[in-house]
């Protein structure tokens, strides 16, 4: 049986590869499954709710295109990031302080303004001291010092200082006072609030006639000053302590805004669009292989059973199908993931429990169309002469079903598989997109994202996931084609 | 078994199929609690209404406010039907719906996407979104089926040729792109960017609406330039929803017509020098004329209600909005009223296909 079964294995995948669709959709089908292993592996276990938690996508730009729309004439203001727990620095000690003064340069060339600028600590704790200050002066191409661009202050209580997360940005009202005094002239075109709302604009601008401001390009200086108080003189394991736990600290950086990110750009919180495309491989795999499978095992089981028995189990198994089919799947599937999407919407397991029921009301609705197709076959080859005489040989049903039966029906089973697997994935995105999420990072997510927050106008937020969706599809659809055409002659060329 | 037993037993468990579906979506609706949640924000919310209008009153005493605000509440549940289990309020839903007599509508956005105020009876509104539904994708459809017999016959006899991989590779291409995907990038592509369609779809309300009045009135030349507004509205869904319905729509034609090409008898037909039309048309397409009529009438039963994804995306104010908008705020009366709609039309579509075979097809007969 074994053997049996492999050598059917190889002679389809020959058949299969020796035609051209056949070998791109092997090829496509490889390729999105090693991929996807590689995603399973390495997405990390709380990725959900870093995902969904606006934190750490801060310092990111947000609705930024990819950083290769440079090319498409897209004005893109570089991002620049630094993580410094690894940087330079020049210590400096007085009293009872110890200053860490560190020096970026952000290189501006462009025709348009970064977006902001940020810090983001994640995991620093300071043991033994009073307080915790941090002050980022600018020296803008001009040579004008902005002074006091961000500025933070954080005391220890009992001594020590902790900070779990937490993404620093200027005072917009203050920076606008600073600016109006260095830039006096600016209140020609705007008013303190105006500067205060967009103080990218007015920190990385300059007045080029009386009205207009554009960015000024250049060298920019970023000094950036953390201080830290201890409650005595400062003595040399002070000094050791904290730098290490600068060292240590899970995350420490500076960010300079940009408008174009990464290799897919980003969305309205600055999440990465291409890592979501990455983690949403697998999900979509899933579903769509998982349907098709469950479906057809159902499907195959039910019509070999309604066709070889016959009499009053065929009669009921073909009515629940009309009942199946005829009820309308989509509006029940809605139905069902909304309901659930309510009873469960404080559960952590909350994703998976609505991925299930969406998978599993899709194959419940899914199997009537392939048991209709076995159940007409299996008639046709138990009327078969070669079935009479297995069972005058003494053989079982069971024996009859397995060995003379289903072998004949395999090639028409893998074909109908295979082509059930796309219409899954794209019902399971097309939920996505009516707001029915279970917060998975998966293609339709980001497709309802779009609509819902970016307006349909920006292409790299509706294009990359569409045609990950379409791509995986297309390898299933081209996949079957090839089956089809190596199991039915018929449909081949004369 | 008589024609007429066959007949008989097949509108039997069609009708059987029609009232399972519709107890099954009450069933999904009373027994998860959804609707029950929804209606218990909306007592919730009537409560706190009724007690801030009480407590504006001059010289209230605080613990009469209270006893005035149990029993308003205590009413609301009784008239809501909540002190009772579900299964007391879903039933005579459900029976009330089977003999056609929907129930009220009782959310604002369900009464909304038929551009009605509240109270609307769900019947109302599912009448106001029917034609919305007709003129975008009923009529796309119509047209998908009208282009595709037209092409897949004259590819039949060219299996393997230049424009055989041509119609193949297309079908393919269009079965992996979802519609509504592609709905969205023509919206970007001819709304936003190209600025010849319009961004907004709901304006087909109005359009419909003059159009039906001038209709009425007997206005022709109101009439024809609000089916100008209309057809504005109108092409960009049709021409996405053609442009990925026609591939498959080939394919399976393409496929129906091949099992009967190499039929003994057409091969019979061809060796006798009869020409390709003649045994296109009498060897051919007489056979086929069942399976195709099949897709043809349930594809067109199933338009009805709406695309609800692809009008989602669109905003059209469709059925498949309505049936989304319904599911979404929780209507039971629309939700149920749809579904019974609906699976009504499929089913007597499918019995309409059982006497066709009777008719067409001799061989039933026997």
């Amino acid at each position: 049986m074994m053997d049996r079964f492999k050598a059917f294995l190889y002679a389809i995948k020959s058949e299969v590869w020796s035609q051209s669709s056949g070998k791109a959709a092997l090829t496509l089908l490889s390729s999105l499954i090693v991929l996807s292993i590689v995603s399973a592996i390495m997405l990390p276990p709380n990725f959900i709710s870093v995902w969904n938690d606006p934190k750490p996508w801060g310092i990111k730009p947000k609705d930024a295109p990819p950083q290769w729309a440079a090319f498409f004439g897209y004005s893109c203001a570089p991002h620049y990031e630094a993580d410094l727990r690894g940087f330079r620095y020049v210590l400096g000690i007085s009293g009872n302080e110890v200053s860490l003064k560190y020096t970026l340069t952000y290189n501006l060339n462009s025709k348009s303004f970064p977006q902001g600028i940020a810090i983001k600590i994640d995991g620093l704790s300071l043991v033994g001291v009073q307080s915790f200050r941090i002050v980022l002066n600018i020296t803008r191409p001009d040579g004008v010092t902005v002074p006091a661009v961000l500025t933070y202050l954080i005391t220890a209580t009992n001594g020590s200082i902790a900070i779990t997360s937490i993404v620093l940005n200027p005072d917009p009202m203050k920076l606008a006072g600073t600016l109006i005094t260095l830039y006096p002239q600016l209140l020609s075109v705007a008013n303190l609030n105006d500067i205060a709302m967009n103080y990218p604009t007015y920190l990385f601008g300059t007045l080029t006639n009386t009205s207009r401001i554009s960015p000024l390009n250049g060298l920019y200086r970023l000094e950036l000053l953390v201080i830290i108080a201890v409650p005595h003189i400062v003595t040399a394991a002070d000094v050791n302590n904290i730098v290490n736990a600068f060292r240590d600290s899970q995350d420490f950086r500076v960010a300079v805004i940009g408008t174009c990110y990464g290799v897919l750009g980003t969305d309205y919180r600055g999440r990465d669009i291409g890592l979501a495309l990455f983690f949403g491989l697998p999900i979509a795999l899933l579903i769509g292989i998982g349907t098709a499978v469950l479906t057809t095992l159902i499907g195959l089981f039910a019509g070999l059973v309604s066709g070889y028995y016959g009499g009053a189990i065929d009669e009921s198994i073909q009515r629940f199908i009309d009942v199946l089919g005829s009820i309308p799947l989509l509006p029940i599937l809605i139905l069902i993931a909304v309901a659930v999407q309510q009873a469960y919407g404080a559960n952590p397991y909350k994703p998976i429990i609505m991925l299930l029921v969406i998978l599993g009301t899709l194959v419940v609705f899914g199997w009537g169309g392939l048991a209709i197709v076995v159940r007409s076959m299996t008639l046709s080859i138990k009327s078969e002469a070669y079935i009479e005489a297995a069972k005058v040989a003494g053989a079982s049903n069971w024996w009859i079903m397995v060995k003379h039966i289903i072998p004949q029906l395999l090639p028409y089973i893998a074909a109908q598989m295979v082509y059930s697997a796309p219409s899954a994935i794209l019902t399971e995105a097309g939920l996505s997109i009516l707001g029915i999420q279970h917060g998975l990072p998966t293609w339709g997510g980001i497709l309802a994202d779009a609509r819902i927050y970016g307006n349909v106008s920006y292409w790299w937020w509706i294009f990359p996931p569409g045609i990950a969706i379409s791509v995986t599809s297309l390898t299933f659809v081209l996949l079957g084609l090839s089956l089809e055409r190596a199991v039915e002659p018929r449909l081949r060329r004369v | 078994m008589s024609i007429g037993i066959i007949i008989m037993r097949r509108a039997v468990f069609l009708a059987l199929a029609l009232i399972i579906a519709v107890f099954l979506t009450g069933f999904i609706i009373g027994a998860t609690g959804y609707v029950d949640n929804v209606v218990k924000a909306i007592i919730n919310e009537e409560v706190r209404a009724y007690r801030q209008a009480l407590s504006k009153m001059p010289n209230v005493n605080q613990s009469y406010v209270d006893k005035l605000t149990r029993s308003y509440q205590q009413m609301l549940v009784r008239t809501y039907g909540l002190d009772k289990p579900w299964i007391y309020r879903i039933i005579p839903l459900v029976y009330s719906t089977l003999i056609f007599k929907f129930g009220d509508v009782q959310q604002t956005s369900v009464a909304e996407v038929a551009g009605f105020q509240l109270p609307a009876k769900a019947s109302d509104v599912i009448l106001a979104c029917l034609p919305r539904t007709i003129v975008m994708i009923t009529v796309a459809e119509l047209i998908t089926i009208v282009l595709a017999l037209l092409i897949a016959p004259r590819i039949t006899f060219k299996i393997g040729s230049l424009a055989d991989r041509i119609a193949v590779i297309y079908a393919a291409l269009t079965n992996a792109i979802p519609v509504w995907w592609l709905a969205l990038v023509m919206i970007f592509i001819f709304s936003y960017r190209l600025g010849v369609a319009p961004q907004q779809f709901r304006g087909v309300i109005k359009v419909l609406s003059t159009m039906s009045s001038a209709f009425m009135a007997g206005n022709a030349v109101s009439f024809f330039s609000s089916f100008g507004n209309l057809l504005s509205y109108v092409w960009l869904p049709i021409l996405t929803i053609v442009i990925t319905l026609l591939g498959p729509w080939i394919y399976s034609t393409r496929a129906m017509l091949l099992r009967i090409v190499r039929e003994d008898f057409v091969l019979a037909a061809v060796a006798r020098g009869l020409p390709q039309k003649v045994v296109l048309r009498k060897y051919i397409l007489r056979p086929a004329l069942s399976p195709i009529m099949t897709s043809v009438l349930l594809g067109l039963a199933g338009t009805l209600g709406g695309y609800i994804i692809t009008e989602s995306v669109f905003d059209w104010p469709g059925m498949g909005t309505l049936y989304y908008q319904a599911i979404a705020s929780g209507d039971p009366a629309t939700i149920l009223g749809l579904t019974y709609i609906l699976t009504l039309v499929y089913v007597v579509a499918r019995f309409i296909l059982e006497v066709l075979y009777v008719a067409l097809d001799p061989r039933v007969r026997l």
